[in-house]
């Protein structure tokens, strides 16, 4: 039987797809790529942007709002970053306050809209604290990438994520899992290509 | 659970659809068989070559537009599940237009 290296590619691809389906191996890579958290005292709990439509906070957004909300709550920083495109922020801003956050603790960054520019804005804010610590929050699988972009910027990086949610649901919250961490080795690559690392 | 069940469902239809084809085309063995998941593997290849196509294509775009203009585009515009899908439609035309004795306008049937 003549076989093609189309169906060799194939034959690796449906290997590969079954495997992340219906075994723990996306799991695995995904708890590799954890950072451990350091919950310690900071300068700011900085909350990364995730995104929401027409007002509503992705789940992302919603989930990495409430951690530093609950970061905050526990006294570890004075101040509570959050950034993201004007409506997701104006959105965090009206549910942390309602949590209980006031607002003269809120710092608002809405001129981002990548990682990189993130961590430059939030540096820029302590341009006369070199160094300065912050609680970083942001989703497990990015945290790797952002805690060095931000430590790049010049800041010391906590990382704060939320807690780990494990895989639950089968085969299409594995593939899902699978989706999201070879996306984030994607954006690893391109980061250390382009020198932001 | 869900994974046992997903499995178990399709070991079931798989067996029902072999039931089909043997009643539909009757005398169709284990060499048809090993050619159709061969042409299935060609599918799945051809898939992958196509997303991969437009998601280097898109990477591209974006960060050229970023580049060129003053406009911003996200990267994560191409994490769409249509951009797989499409993926798909693509594949299964393209491996239709390379099969050998595709019958084409100037063929039998054209008038």
């Amino acid at each position: 039987m003549n076989v093609r290296p189309i169906q060799v590619l194939g034959v690796a691809v449906s290997i590969g797809i079954a495997l992340a389906a219906f075994t723990p191996l996306v799991e695995w890579l995904a708890a590799a790529m954890i950072v451990p958290a350091r919950p310690e005292s900071a300068a700011a709990i900085v909350v990364l942007g995730a995104g929401a439509a027409d007002g509503v906070l992705s789940e992302a957004s919603l989930r990495r709002t409430v951690h530093g909300v609950q970061l905050y709550r526990r006294g570890l920083a004075p101040v509570l970053v959050l950034s993201g495109d004007p409506k997701e922020v104006v959105a965090r801003t009206a549910l942390v306050t309602e949590l209980g956050v006031p607002l003269r603790a809120i710092v608002t960054e809405t001129a981002v809209r990548t990682t990189r520019e993130e961590a430059r804005a939030v540096a820029a804010r302590f341009h006369d604290r070199p160094r300065a610590r912050v609680l970083l929050v942001t989703d497990a699988p990015v945290m790797r990438r952002a805690s060095a972009v931000f430590a790049r910027a010049g800041l010391e990086v906590l990382p704060a994520p939320p807690p780990h949610v494990r895989v639950i649901g089968g085969p299409e919250r594995r593939l899902q899992l699978a989706r999201e961490v070879l996306m984030e080795v994607g954006a690893l690559v391109y980061y250390d290509a382009a020198g932001y690392l | 659970m869900a994974t046992a069940a997903i499995l178990g469902l399709l070991a079931l239809s798989s067996a029902a659809l072999a039931i089909l084809a043997r009643w539909i085309r009757p005398g169709r063995g284990l060499v048809h068989f090993r050619s159709a998941v061969g042409e299935a593997m060609s599918f799945t290849g051809l898939w992958t070559v196509c997303l991969a196509v437009n998601l280097l294509l898109g990477v591209a775009i974006v960060l050229g537009v970023r580049t060129l203009t003053a406009r911003f585009l996200s990267v994560y515009l191409l994490n769409d599940i249509t951009l797989v899908v499409c993926s798909a439609v693509q594949a299964a035309i393209v491996q239709a237009l390379l099969r050998p004795g595709l019958v084409g306008g100037a063929g039998p049937h054209a008038r």
